[in-house]
Formats: C-alpha cells, sequence, structure tokens
C-alpha cells in the first residue's frame, strides 16, 4: 500500500495493445465515415455532404465500402474484447446502480477492472448494432440475393440501428475525451498515467502491480 | 391545377400490344430477345426497357369455358408515392403538374430503393447503366399538350388520357355501364393515382395487381420516424454531454503524491 502511494502518478503504463487500437481505430473511421455519408443518404437537405463527396453516386460508394471496412473490422473488435466485454461481476451491477458515479451523488463507485461497466455495456451495444447494420447494410447494397420482404425491412432497421447509434457513439466519443481527461490516450499510444488507471480501472492496476513483483 | 389521368378500360382491349411498341418507339427504348413460355404473355414483365406491356391471362369462365384477361400495365403514378419517399436524391424522383411521377436518370445512383418501397414493382434496375427507369406518364408529350404514346395509338379506346375529374367520371358510368363485377380502380388508394383501371373482373384476379396497395408500414417507420428520432438522438447526445460537462464537469485523476484520488 505505501509503495502504491509513493509511485509518481505521473508513471506511464500501457493500458492497450497495438492490435486493440488498431482495430478501435478502423472500427471508429469507418463508423464516422458510414454516419456522415448515411446522413447525406437520409437526409435530402444534408445535400451538401452529397458536395463534399462529389455527388450523390460517389457518396453511395464511400458509404458502401466504408461498410466493409466496418463489418471486416467489427468483427475483430467484437472479437478482441468478447473476454472482457461480456463478463459482468457484483461490482460491475453496484457499479452501474450509480451510473458509474457520473450522474447523481458523489463520484465513488466501485473500482473497475480494465473494463468498466459502462464499457461493457457499450460493447454489448456495439456488438448488437454491428450485427444488425453488417446484415441490413448488405441486404441493402445487394438486394437482389434476398427477398423483397426482407430488403423492405431491411430499410428500416437499418434506420433503426442509426437512432441508436448516434447519440450512443457521441457520448462515447465524450467520455473518450472531454468527460475524462487522460483517457484518450489510451487509444493514442496506449500509455495512461498512473493516477489516471488508479480512478477508472482501480481493480485492474492492483493486478497490474501484483504482476510487476 | 391542371391535373391529368390515364384510364385504362380493359373492356375494350383486344391486346394488340400497340402500346407496347409505341412507347418503345417514342421512348427510344430497344427490343428485347424474348423466349415462348408458353402462353401469348411476351415478354414476360417490365424490364429496364419495357415501361409497359399488356398481361395476358386465360382464366375460367365459369362455363367450362376460357375467358382472355388483356390488363396494360405500367407505372400509376401515385399522388402519394412511395419510390418519391424512398429516394435518397433530391429531385431525382419528381411530380410533374399533371401528376406524373418522373425518375430523372442523370440523378439516379442506383440504389433501388424505389422498386422494394413501390407497391406495384413497378421501376426497374438496369445493371448495365446502374440506373432505375420506368413509365413517365410521356410527360415530355403531354408538357407539350400531346397526350402519351401509348393512348394515342391504341386503336379500340381502351387507353384514355385527359382531365382526371372527367376520366374518374367516365370510369364510374363505364362500370356501370359494364355492370356484374366490373368495377374501377385506382381512384382511391396512394392519394389517388394517376392511371387508374375500368375492370370487369374484380381486382384479385388480375396477375400482378395488388388488390390494397399502400405505402408500406416499414417505409412510413423509416422515414415518418426513425428519420427524426436519429436526429434528435445526435442532436440529443451532444446536449447530454455538454449539460454534463458544465454542470458536473470532467473526471480528472489527481496526480499529488499519496493522495488517494477517486475516493
Amino acid at each position: 500500500m505505501n509503495n502504491r502511494a509513493k509511485t509518481s502518478g505521473h508513471e506511464l503504463i500501457e493500458v492497450t495493445n497495438t492490435f486493440e487500437r488498431l482495430v478501435h481505430w478502423l472500427f471508429a473511421v469507418s463508423c464516422i465515415l458510414l454516419f456522415i455519408t448515411g446522413f447525406g443518404l437520409m437526409f435530402q437537405t444534408l445535400n451538401m455532404i452529397a458536395g463534399f463527396f462529389g455527388g450523390y453516386y460517389p457518396m453511395k460508394y464511400v458509404h458502401n465500402i466504408s461498410g466493409l471496412v466496418f463489418v471486416a473490422s467489427g468483427l475483430f473488435a467484437v472479437i478482441v474484447w468478447f473476454k472482457e466485454g461480456t463478463k459482468f461481476t457484483v461490482n460491475d451491477i453496484e457499479w452501474l446502480s450509480r451510473a458509474g458515479g457520473y450522474l447523481w451523488a458523489n463520484r465513488i463507485v466501485p473500482e473497475s477492472g480494465r473494463f468498466n461497466a459502462g464499457q461493457k455495456l457499450y460493447y454489448l451495444l456495439k456488438s448488437v448494432t454491428w450485427i444488425l447494420m453488417s446484415i441490413t447494410g448488405l441486404i441493402i447494397w445487394f438486394p437482389f440475393l434476398f427477398s423483397r420482404v426482407m430488403v423492405s425491412n431491411s430499410y428500416w432497421l437499418h434506420a433503426l440501428g442509426v437512432a441508436v447509434l448516434a447519440g450512443s457513439v457521441i457520448i462515447h466519443i465524450f467520455l473518450g475525451t472531454f468527460g475524462n481527461p487522460g483517457s484518450v490516450q489510451s487509444m493514442l499510444g496506449g500509455k495512461c498515467t498512473r493516477a489516471w488507471v488508479r480512478l477508472q480501472h482501480g481493480r485492474w492496476l492492483r493486478e497490474y502491480d501484483s504482476k510487476q513483483k | 391545377m391542371n391535373e391529368k389521368a390515364m384510364l385504362v378500360d380493359v373492356s375494350n382491349c383486344t391486346g394488340c400490344r400497340g402500346c407496347q411498341v409505341a412507347c418503345k418507339s417514342w421512348n427510344a427504348l430497344p427490343a428485347e430477345q424474348t423466349r415462348n413460355h408458353g402462353s401469348y404473355q411476351n415478354p414476360q414483365g417490365l424490364s429496364p426497357y419495357t415501361y409497359t406491356l399488356i398481361r395476358f391471362q386465360e382464366v375460367d369462365d365459369g362455363r367450362g369455358g376460357v375467358k382472355w384477361l388483356f390488363r396494360n400495365d405500367k407505372c400509376f403514378h401515385c399522388t402519394d408515392p412511395g419510390c418519391m419517399k424512398a429516394c435518397p436524391v433530391p429531385g431525382c424522383i419528381f411530380k410533374t403538374p399533371e401528376g406524373a411521377v418522373v425518375i430523372d436518370p442523370e440523378k439516379c445512383i442506383g440504389c433501388r430503393y424505389c422498386y422494394y418501397t413501390c407497391p406495384f414493382n413497378i421501376p426497374q434496375y438496369d445493371e448495365q447503366t446502374e440506373k432505375m427507369s420506368k413509365c413517365t406518364l410521356c410527360h415530355d408529350r403531354v408538357a407539350n399538350g400531346l397526350i402519351p404514346a401509348c393512348a394515342k395509338t391504341c386503336p379500340t379506346g381502351a387507353i384514355l388520357f385527359g382531365n382526371r375529374e372527367d376520366m374518374i367520371n367516365k370510369a364510374y358510368s363505364r362500370a356501370q355501364e359494364l355492370g356484374g363485377t366490373a368495377s374501377v380502380y385506382g381512384d382511391r388508394f396512394l392519394g389517388g393515382t394517376h392511371v387508374m383501371y375500368v375492370l370487369t373482373e374484380p381486382p384479385g384476379v388480375y396477375a400482378k395487381l395488388p388488390e390494397n396497395p399502400q405505402i408500406s408500414t416499414g417505409l412510413v417507420l423509416w422515414k415518418e420516424v426513425l428519420k427524426p428520432l436519429s436526429i434528435a438522438s445526435l442532436i440529443g447526445g451532444i446536449g447530454a454531454c455538454f449539460l454534463y460537462y458544465i454542470i458536473k464537469g470532467p473526471k480528472r485523476p489527481e496526480f499529488e503524491e499519496g493522495d488517494k484520488s477517486g475516493e
């Protein structure tokens, strides 16, 4: 305990590996491109987006090709974080009942492992929507391979995915940047300060320290 | 408003297919190689190069014999068109003052949304050009005071074209005249279509003719509910984050030595 307290809060600890960061950013960039072009395809009033991509036809292809990157990188994302993303503990339930200390009362929450309960929920949400968007997206792209009922239902299901994702992705970006200073480093180089890890992922830090000895 | 409409009186149709030829001629559409499938139906259906065709049917006449049905099939030019609702490109599918629903091939990106949201499965996809096409109600002719090519060429007066009100009146008086199972098709659903029929048989008897065509619930859900909801989700997300940031502020780690931050 004494030893831990004396360690500098500025010490850098690697919290993610290169593969995770690569998968994250491939997935992230494809998501953002899909959002921009998708909103351009859904809202005729946003025709300046099509203008930016050189017209509706090229924009459709940017959407489709980004979709392929989304399907592939999403598959890796689902696999890479499967173990940590799906394992909920008693602590996680406590964490969730306090909304991670974000919304009400003070910020005292049970110590988290490498993923806190909110991140696990986000993992599940992204996995489910990844399946939904990939399947409906491919049906919309190659409609002649499917029945008419499947195609016409894919349109609204694809839009349902957008409605779910738009807000949650915004919150994800906010929590990874402005909401929790120091967090963005976990996806940029992967090294975060000891003080940040202690605050955000206390249980994981203790495991990390015990492994170092 | 100079709203026009086409009235197809199937009781007057002799199945000559002059309309098919006139349509190809006016729209400069190439002929297609077709195969005999054992009936007079030729070609089998609409295609990117066939905007209209006669649908042939042989049905039991109830007296041990066979009755022939001819129906000139084409786009219905709905007042409330599903295709136009679904199309992502502004101005690609548009309505003319006369009531025609037209696809502008220059703007079409070949997404095929219009085909899958059309209650009648009308727009056709061309693999070569990656564009959709369908009957234009000869809007170029109509804008210049002419009547559509198919109506112009029809030798029996089975295809009529004129002011929509007149066509509706004509349809009802003709259906009454014919009596029996004769009915008017097209004046009521989808806001009223601009191609209507006087049918001699109940609508369900005719091939590829839906009895109760309507905009699908999925399309309404997509365009009326989920579309605004996705914008609400985006703006709501941004708003919630901003509020959180100004009310509670960021969760900063403590760097002071020995400090048990976060507790």
